[in-house]
């Protein structure tokens, strides 16, 4: 599906129509088919906003979380992805429109519209950083309803990329038993455990207990009922839990 | 106030020797780094004023004598309580701020949550070692250090501590009026007078002094060689606030600067020469932030010693990564103008930490990140390189076709797609099947009682008893007759073969056997029942079926006469996977294909032993701790494999597949089959397969297992090499400068010869290339690549000669891992790949 690219040159807004189809017909030729998507885009980005404001976040990385899930759930119910017109290798130029129109706050038909601007980065990465650091990931996060991924993650995108960086325990079986794990702690240890300097070793011991490759990778966490993997998990994550919440309580004494 | 020392039973002198002495950069830099890192430490933000000062006395003898301070300022000073006698003595728990206790104590035991970095007492030791106080009574070793210090509240303190060679801490210090007076005159005890002369300190803070300075440590102030270890050491934290000078006893003054190709900061702004890569992602959460790598020609002289990449840590310089690491990339007359550092986030500073070496000097490599950080580096220098000119002295291209055509003919060889393969359900010991027409299967087992069941071993004199070879036949519903043989040879010695006999066997149901009774192992002449093997080693029988002349089947066995089998393999038990595709035969995968999967378990030991097998693929889980029982086998005989998971699974079916049947839906890509072998709960084995699924496997075919390149570049390069792009992706590579494939290449081919020339030399370095390739995943207990290689017989080759060759193989497997059988690896490597070379050459 060809697709519209706007862009903003000394403040005129412009677009350009990019396509993967066969190189002896311009882009321009789709315009019409690109202008739809930009429709479609402007619906699913409308929902996008809808999904992120009913949640009240006080915190900005909580509000940060819950923008990057409203855009992974509002592009999977938007069907974008699944469409038939979609060819192979646009996707590059579908997260560089959406996230164009994130940026400049451009409608389909030239108005603005700033609730938009904070649904994505400000800065545009490349297109393969913006699928996998922006919409891969929220397509992946909004997998699991919004309370379960806060749950999950405490609410950091940072906590979130350490689990999915980890390809063997991405699935969401795992991600669910994490919920639940970190539901029956008390609030402030949770809140202790889910600052990203203690998540991460959280996520290493994880992916150590499910490596990816090599000795111990056969069974993997969707190979677990959800009462099995519960069980492992507390095996993994208790002792560190433990140990993370204890020398946070303690002062710590520096060389003289 | 009544004074005492405190000493400890512990020879000190021995301690602090060890802990400096394991400085591999010497102690001058143990000197530049620990004093100031305790100052840092104790400075808002770090910015600690630290001062090196050289004092010259007059020793009663009338010869000159140094003393050394180091005072710091703009830091805490050694606050916290003065503890008790009992406490030094006894050892207690400190907390934050108790930093006078600790500078006091090497009793005190450490808190789960203290750094254990700075909890070995480096600092103190950094100062004791550099003090050489005279002796009292011969042959006494003794250090002393004092260290006064002023606290916010005024409070002035001074300690003394001795090590002679018992650990002595004076207790209490030195306060008030009295710490000031002593300082500012002289310390006498017993037999012991410091000229001091300090000036109390005016500003909070503290001072070291370490009398009688090692003759070394002066020299080192003289010569700036401690000027330079504190430039190295702290230039970065210099540059955001800490301040060092070196003063020497004249009083001239030195501040220990930035090195001139930093001062200008060339990451804040664009520097000609000079890259800066930011927020480097290696993996694992692991991130640096910040790598800055610059060449400057105009660098040269003693400033060439800095050339390479600093890594540092919390400012400091912990080592640099310069020849051993960066050689490839940087050309040796560019290393003098070249330098770089380091410097890694929050959480990667953490990890780090884990990593780094008491002497805050190295970084092991063995901790979980830190080879993934240097190897981020490694590649940014290579782009650094590259970017400079200097990278682009490699460059890869396909073996030239008659040389391919070449490797690609032995390697066909030894393709086991090429060979009648044994039949799964076979656990015998190099047992072999033939078709007789394609609807017959013969099988062959031959069997027999050592004198010891542990062993293969027989002594002379020994018995082999009930020697028997079982026939088999499928289908079982065909009557047939066949003929079964046995003989016995040395295997290094074909002239000394001995036929034992031949019987006719009647096969009903599918199955005959062949009596030969027992056998006594003799020196002497053979007679119907004994067996003249004079030379000692390794004998082989071998039994063979024939049906109408031709041969059906075949099966050996090994002994060892008067001589101990060679040892077995490394990991006492192994997995082998396979992966067949049923529908097409072929690699690739396509949606409705059913591929038949089997993974078997070896044990390799001589003990039973239930294990538990693992495996799955994609969402499918073939086996969960599923018991497969094995038994163990005679030491120097070849253990069967046991099947654990035997599989017809339909990839992507688009019909509902048989009821024995699975299926699995797997998008289109490569996915691994994976199994692991547990015992105890601890994994023992684990093996991996991959399927391309609707893509083309990244070999065009799965064998040869390896693609063949040229290598080409500026400097020399081995033999030959793998790259291994990806599990499934070795290229085998070999340097046309390589002086013997020159000469080769120079040299006339012989017409008629099977090897010549430049294609000789491909074909030796893929018979080395297979060797490896096989080899390298026995590292998990993967013995897939092995039983693919070794089952059956190459057509053309000699069953005999092949046969030695899989035993070779065999033991080269037990000697895998082995450091301290390197040399008898590499010598089996070659013999190895010899023998390959010679089934191929001799080939029919």
């Amino acid at each position: 599906m060809p697709v519209k690219v706007w862009n903003r040159d000394n403040g005129t807004l412009s677009s350009v129509v990019e396509t993967v189809r066969r190189a002896s017909l311009r882009g321009e030729l789709f315009r019409v088919d690109a202008e739809a998507l930009d429709r479609e885009i402007d619906r699913m980005l409308d929902r996008a906003v809808e999904l992120a404001v009913v949640v009240v976040a006080t915190e900005s990385e909580q509000q940060a979380f819950i923008k990057r899930w409203a855009v992974g759930r509002a592009l999977m119910e938007s069907g974008l992805l699944q469409s038939e017109q979609l060819d192979p290798g646009e996707e590059k130029w579908l997260w560089q429109a959406i996230a164009r129109k994130c940026r400049l706050g451009v409608r389909a038909d030239g108005s603005s519209e700033a609730a938009w601007q904070e649904l994505t980065p400000n800065r545009e990465p490349d297109p393969t950083r913006l699928e996998r650091d922006v919409f891969a990931v929220g397509l992946w996060l909004q997998e699991q309803e919004l309370a379960t991924a806060m749950m999950a993650f405490g609410g950091s995108r940072t906590n979130a990329r350490e689990v999915y960086r980890r390809g063997a325990i991405r699935t969401k079986n795992l991600r669910d038993v994490l919920a639940c794990w970190f539901e029956e702690l008390e609030p402030s240890r949770r809140s202790i455990l889910t600052r990203p300097g203690n998540f991460l070793p959280l996520a290493r011991a994880l992916a150590t207990r499910f490596p990816g490759r090599g000795p111990g990778s056969a069974k993997r966490p969707v190979h677990y009922s959800n009462e099995e993997l519960y069980a492992e998990v507390c095996k993994v994550l208790d002792p560190i839990a433990n140990e993370l919440a204890s020398s946070d309580a303690e002062p710590v004494l520096k060389n003289p | 106030m009544t004074s005492q020392f405190v000493p400890t039973v512990t020879n000190m002198v021995t301690i602090v020797r060890n802990i400096i002495e394991g400085y591999g950069m010497g102690p001058i830099r143990a000197l530049a780094q620990e004093p100031v890192q305790n100052s840092k430490d104790a400075a808002s933000r770090g910015r600690a004023r630290v001062e090196y000062r050289l004092h010259k006395r007059q020793s009663p003898e009338g010869t000159d004598d140094y003393m050394l301070t180091v005072t710091d300022s703009n830091t805490t000073g050694l606050r916290g309580p003065v503890h008790s006698l009992a406490d030094i003595a006894q050892g207690s728990a400190l907390s934050e701020g108790e930093n006078w206790a600790a500078f006091e104590g090497m009793g005190y035991t450490k808190k789960s949550s203290e750094d254990a970095l700075g909890s070995r007492g480096q600092g103190k030791a950094a100062y004791l070692y550099h003090s050489n106080l005279p002796s009292l009574v011969p042959n006494q070793e003794r250090m002393m250090m004092l260290y006064d210090t002023l606290l916010p509240s005024g409070e002035y303190r001074l300690g003394v501590r001795y090590t002679n060679p018992s650990d002595a801490v004076r207790q209490p210090p030195f306060i008030g009026d009295e710490a000031r007076s002593v300082i500012s005159t002289r310390y006498n005890d017993e037999g012991t007078a410091i000229e001091l002369g300090l000036d109390p300190l005016t500003q909070v803070g503290t001072r070291v002094v370490v009398p009688h300075l090692s003759q070394e440590a002066v020299d080192a102030v003289h010569s700036g060689e401690l000027y330079q270890w504190l430039q190295r050491c702290w230039w970065r934290a210099i540059q955001t606030g800490l301040s060092i000078e070196v003063v020497d006893e004249d009083g001239s003054t030195e501040s220990v600067s930035v090195p001139r190709w930093w001062v200008t900061e060339p990451w804040t702004r664009q520097t000609s020469g000079a890259r800066t890569y930011e927020n480097i992602d290696a993996g694992d959460g692991l991130k640096i932030k910040r790598i800055v790598l610059l060449y400057d020609e105009s660098l040269s002289g003693s400033d060439a010693q800095f050339w390479g990449v600093q890594l540092l840590r919390g400012q400091q310089w912990i080592e640099t990564l310069g020849q051993e690491t960066l050689a490839d990339y940087v050309p040796r007359d560019k290393r003098p103008g070249f330098r770089g550092f380091v410097e890694f986030d929050r959480g990667a500073e953490r990890e780090l930490r884990r990593a780094e070496n008491p002497q805050h000097e190295h970084f092991d490599r063995r901790v979980s990140g830190v080879k993934e950080l240097v190897a981020a580096i490694e590649d940014k220098v290579r782009e650094f390189a590259e970017e400079q000119g200097w990278g682009a002295h490699e460059s890869t291209r396909p073996a030239p076709e008659g040389e391919r055509e070449a490797a690609l003919e032995f390697l066909r060889f030894l393709s086991p797609r090429e060979r009648s393969r044994r039949s799964a359900q076979s656990g015998a010991a190099n047992a072999s099947q033939l078709s007789m027409d394609l609807t017959e299967r013969w099988e062959c087992d031959l069997r027999l009682d050592f004198p010891d069941p542990r062993s293969v071993r027989v002594n002379w004199g020994e018995y082999i008893r009930n020697v028997s070879v079982v026939v088999s036949l499928q289908p079982a519903s065909i009557s047939r007759h066949a003929t079964v043989s046995l003989e016995l040879a040395h295997v290094d010695d074909r002239a000394s073969q001995i036929f034992i006999g031949s019987q006719s066997v009647h096969l009903q149901s599918g199955e005959g056997i062949a009596r030969f009774g027992d056998f006594q192992i003799i020196t002497g002449a053979t007679s119907p029942s004994k067996l003249q093997c004079a030379r000692p080693g390794k004998w082989r029988f071998t039994a063979r079926v024939e049906v109408g002349g031709v041969q059906a089947s075949r099966v050996s066995r090994s002994m060892f006469v008067n001589e101990d089998p060679p040892e077995r393999q490394s990991k006492p038990y192994t997995l082998s996977v396979s992966v067949e595709n049923h529908s097409t035969g072929q690699r690739r995968i396509n949606s409705g294909d059913t591929v038949g999967v089997q993974v078997s378990v070896t044990n390799h030991t001589t003990e039973n032993q239930a294990l538990q097998l693992t495996a799955s693929l994609g969402d499918l889980l073939l086996a969960d701790m599923t018991t497969v029982d094995t038994r163990g086998i005679p030491a120097g005989a070849t253990p069967a494999r046991i099947p654990g998971v035997q599989s017809r699974i339909v990839i992507n079916p688009t019909t509902s597949p048989a009821p024995q049947q699975q299926s699995i839906n797997l998008p289109p890509g490569r996915h691994a089959l994976r199994a692991d072998l547990y015992l105890n709960g601890e994994v023992v084995a684990h093996a991996s397969r991959t399927l391309d699924i609707e893509v083309d496997p990244v070999q065009s075919q799965d064998w040869p297992p390896f693609r063949i390149e040229q290598i080409s570049g500026s400097g020399p390069h081995p033999r030959w090499q793998f790259q291994k792009r990806n599990q499934d992706d070795w290229v085998l590579q070999y340097p046309p400068a390589y002086p013997l494939y020159r000469a080769l290449q120079a040299s006339p081919n012989q017409s008629g010869a099977r090897l010549t020339g430049v294609s000789a030399f491909v074909v030796d370095v893929c018979a080395e290339g297979i060797i490896e390739c096989s080899m390298e995943p026995l590292d998990n207990g993967d013995h897939s690549r092995m039983d693919e290689l070794l089952n059956g017989v190459p057509a053309g080759a000699d069953p005999e000669r092949w046969e030695d060759y899989c035993d070779k193989m065999q033991e080269l497997a037990a000697l895998r891992n082995r450091p301290e059988r390197l040399d008898e690896y590499s010598l089996l490597v070659r013999d190895c790949a010899s023998r390959s070379l010679n089934l191929f050459v001799e080939r029919g």
